[in-house]
């Protein structure tokens, strides 16, 4: 019976002109973004290319990652180059492909478009799945006959769910395809698992909205009413939310202005290098500010990692939130993996600083050091810093929304 | 009648269950998100001034050793754009500084930074907030003007009296415009007042005039948005369809058209990337740079093959002096030819990216909201303007310091055919307390008004046409 509905509800779908139209949209955005991320992916590359250090030199730069395309998250700041010198670390530009462009609105990545797209489809298709049959009359019949409410609602939600997620994965598929074209992107198995959650969580939060969107309609009388409510509420999570645990949280914390950190260290550099002209061997000078520039560096990173906590617990009361955190962490490109990386940096620089400062010392240019190595975390170390929790929570809201709507729906009134 | 009709709808709209919901996002929003960009603003002003004090300090260490050996780099600062407050555009993705060289000048790090890990979930800025939350907001206004009356039947009841369509069409528009202004506007007043309780400059120059525009711009989106949505409430029967093809309509201008002009851009005109440009041109001055040498070394040795001993050195040798107007004109002829044929790559490459902006500029005018960003971007002196005045502040720069500064030490490299190589240097004096300041020419209102003419004319368009159209439909409407 479960099916019957099910399947009443997917043909349904398909011959409305909603349907049509919102797969349209999909499709259009979808290839767009697809296009306009893989163009950056390819620009990156060939920046990459051109400033890549040479064997030898002191200098860490990741390689654009090609998850990226689905989540550009931090990938601006990761693929920063960080230069080793006496000084400490210089960093610099990068690879900016110069399409600042973009910079104008949002990055039209496959996680935007998900977010929140996709997030507002999926209310289109669960706005008026109980308030429109009882509007029609259809819902007394439904409830007539011998079927359950709990499979007529399941039923449902099935129905609306296979009709949105099919063509989703369609679509997805075909972009992914699409990507794979280009030599330059290299998919090991491994990234294609991240993909495939990456994926999964995309459905689960699709799912969170539809449930979201059936439960309201079994909340409203009027199907007009539930989707004003519903906007209201997608709103909030998907755009006021998630900047408002950061906003709170900058209250809560005060962090130093990094560039007068930057500069402060600086100074610690001038008052060491005019001490050192007065007598006394310049290499403990230098290691002595470079200690120096550890302790306040490592202050600062502290106060704001706290600050960045913070925030992060603050959002996640918008699924939104945490499924763009999840979904960037997954892809590489998160907050978790951006402060590891600036860590490794920092082991780097600790490794080789002290024969910087000794072949500086003697003014020797043409040293050689060890390259950096850098190995983004696993799967189980990115799951066990957050993304497995976030995963569990958007799973959360799915059971509860589920559960009120099947709360609600049970208590309706078909008259 | 009108007076009547529009307070009716102004009491509707008050005592519906959405408008505590909207007045409640729209005072606790926008005063906040100023709030957080002023105190973001003040940080990055802080850092400005004492940087460039920095960067002064270092200007004056500078050696004419320094110099010489081409290793002097100095810094120009990007001033922090006031209004930023209001739309941050480009704020945090220009560079902050960009450091000039003898061989050109490269971006600094972007203001962004370390700081962009905040920004992740994206960033409040009252355009923002307008453009994406008020505007939905304003389109669920409309959506059931006319269409909820057509389903309650009150319409039928109301057209049976003497009272003019356009009038009752009028008055829904005023008074549901007005019920969204209220709160729009109590929020920017209470956001305005808490910038100038943080020591806001308020009055400083022209001010208090760009955010007049900033606000009034703000009330005339909002009734654009709201004429849309009446639009599409008059064209349909129910209002659950009419909520639907607005949200359609929505996606459409907020998030498609702009994603789209920019792919359209991309694909139409591609571009390479800076890096790729800027190799180019390291690499042209370096085959000259070679070339020259070479060139030299050729005309040394042809030159002093014969001479006597020392005549090199020997300042009033005729060789010396021959030497000397040969090389003068070498070096003359290859600096002409570098700042040519680097000026043509440069120029090419900007022509490229502008026309790709313009295609990606043009095409977004279709949807008000990505217009409103952009202009209002622009007063507030982050958006396309200010970002090519930067530009042609540090290529200014770069020319002025060239003059003033790299040009006073000339290197001479030959290469001898031969084989080895020599360099030689002539040196004038400098004055590094005198250099030349960087600095970015403001912009003036009558500049962004006319810079904005096109996205001006798009506005208007989007203010009459809907009207327009519900008017039409409105009149043909049949009540039955």
């Amino acid at each position: 019976m479960t099916w019957t509905i099910a399947r009443k509800e997917i043909l349904s779908n398909l011959s409305s002109y909603k349907f049509f139209v919102v797969f349209l949209l999909t499709v259009l955005l979808t290839a767009a973004s697809f296009f306009i991320m893989h163009r950056d992916f390819m620009q990156r590359t060939a920046d990459f290319q051109i400033i890549r250090p040479k064997p030898g030199e002191p200098i860490a730069l990741l390689p654009p990652n090609p998850m990226a395309v689905f989540a550009k998250g931090l990938e601006d700041a990761m693929t920063r180059s960080f230069e080793i010198d006496a000084y400490g670390i210089t960093v610099r530009a990068g690879q900016s492909s110069g399409n600042i462009i973009y910079a104008f609105f949002p990055a039209p990545d496959f996680l935007y478009i998900v977010r929140v797209v996709l997030s507002l489809v999926a209310l289109l298709f669960g706005f008026d799945q109980v308030s429109r049959e009882r509007e029609r009359g259809t819902l007394k019949l439904i409830l007539g006959s011998s079927v359950s409410r709990a499979r007529v609602l399941f039923g449902k939600w099935l129905g609306n769910f296979l009709s949105l997620a099919v063509p989703f994965l369609l679509v997805t598929h075909l972009g992914t395809a699409f990507l794979l074209l280009d030599p330059n992107v290299h998919f090991s198995a491994g990234r294609l698992g991240r993909l495939a959650l990456i994926l999964g969580l995309s459905l689960l939060y699709m799912s969170f909205f539809l449930t979201l969107g059936i439960l309201i309609s079994t909340l409203t009388k009027r199907s007009a009413s539930s989707i004003v409510v519903l906007l209201f509420i997608w709103t909030l999570l998907v755009f006021v939310i998630p900047n408002l645990g950061t906003l709170l949280a900058r209250q809560f914390v005060s962090v130093p202005s990094v560039r007068a950190l930057s500069e402060r260290r600086r100074q610690t550099w001038t008052r060491e290098v005019l001490l050192s002209l007065k007598g006394g061997d310049w290499a403990g000078h230098m290691r002595a500010i470079n200690d120096d520039n550890d302790r306040m560096e490592e202050d600062y990173r502290g106060k704001f990692e706290r600050l960045v906590r913070l925030s992060r617990d603050i959002n996640r009361v918008s699924p939104a939130a945490g499924f763009l955190d999840a979904v960037s962490e997954i892809a590489g490109t998160g907050i978790g993996e951006e402060s590891r990386l600036k860590r490794e940096v920092v082991r780097y620089k600790n490794s080789i600083i002290d024969k910087v400062i000794a072949n500086r010392a003697i003014s020797n240019k043409s040293a050689e050091y060890p390259a950096f190595h850098y190995v983004p975390r696993s799967l189980a170390e990115i799951f066990a810093q957050g993304a497995l929790f976030n995963m569990a929570w958007l799973v959360f809201f799915n059971i509860i929304s589920f559960a009120l709507a099947f709360w609600a729906f049970i208590r309706y009134d078909v008259r | 009648m009108l007076k009547t009709i529009i307070k009716k709808e102004l009491l509707e709209n008050i005592f519906s269950y959405r408008f505590p919901l909207f007045a409640l996002i729209s005072i606790l929003l926008i005063p906040l998100g100023m709030y957080v960009n002023q105190i973001d603003h003040n940080k990055r002003v802080r850092d400005y001034y004492e940087q460039q004090r920095l960067a002064n300090e270092a200007v004056t260490a500078i050696s004419m050793q320094d110099l010489m050996a081409g290793a002097v780099a100095v810094k120009g600062f990007r001033p922090p754009a006031l209004l930023s407050v209001f739309a941050q555009g480009f704020e945090s993705a220009l560079p902050r500084y960009y450091e000039f060289t003898q061989d050109g000048f490269k971006p600094g790090e972007s203001s962004s930074g370390d700081e962009s890990i905040l920004s992740v979930q994206g960033k409040v800025d009252f355009v923002f907030l307008v453009q994406m939350v008020i505007s939905l907001i304003s389109l669920l206004f409309a959506a059931d003007t006319i269409s909820g009356e057509k389903e309650s039947g009150t319409l039928r009841a109301m057209l049976s009296n003497r009272l003019p369509r356009d009038t009752i069409l009028v008055g829904k528009l005023f008074g549901g415009t007005l019920a969204l202004w209220i709160p729009l506007i109590l929020a920017f007043l209470l956001g305005t007042v808490m910038l100038l309780l943080g020591s806001f400059p308020f009055f400083s120059g022209d001010t208090p005039v760009r955010l007049l525009i900033i606000f009034l711009s703000t009330l005339f989106f909002v009734l654009i948005y709201y004429m849309i949505g009446m639009m599409i409430s008059t064209s349909s029967s129910k209002t659950r369809t009419s909520v639907v093809a607005i949200l359609l309509i929505w996606v459409f201008f907020q998030l498609i058209i702009p994603k789209l002009s920019d792919m359209l851009g991309v694909l139409v005109y591609p571009v390479r990337t800076e890096t790729e440009v800027s190799l180019e041109k390291s690499l042209l001055a370096k085959s000259i740079d070679n070339e020259t040498a070479k060139e030299l070394g050729r005309q040394f040795d042809l030159i002093f093959s014969g001479a006597r001993e020392g005549a090199a050195d020997d300042l009033a040798s005729p060789e010396r002096k021959k030497w000397d107007a040969v090389k003068g004109g070498i070096e003359q002829r290859a600096r002409e030819r570098k700042s040519q044929q680097i000026s043509a790559i440069d120029e090419t490459y900007l022509q490229q990216k502008r026309r790709q902006r313009n295609l990606a500029v043009n095409l977004s005018l279709i949807s008000p909201s990505a217009v409103f960003a952009r202009f209002i971007a622009d007063v507030c002196g982050t958006g396309e303007i200010e970002r090519s005045k930067y530009l042609d502040a540090v290529k200014a720069h770069q020319k002025a310091l060239d003059n003033e500064l790299f040009s006073k030490v000339k290197r001479t490299v030959m290469i001898s055919p031969r084989g080895g190589t020599s360099l030689g240097f002539s040196v004038q004096p400098v004055d590094f307390q005198k250099l030349p300041k960087f600095s970015v020419a403001s912009t003036s209102l009558a500049e962004t008004f006319k810079e904005n003419w096109r996205s001006l004319v798009s506005l208007a368009f989007w203010l009459i046409a809907p009207f327009a159209v519900a008017y039409v439909r409105f009149l043909k409407y049949d009540v039955r």
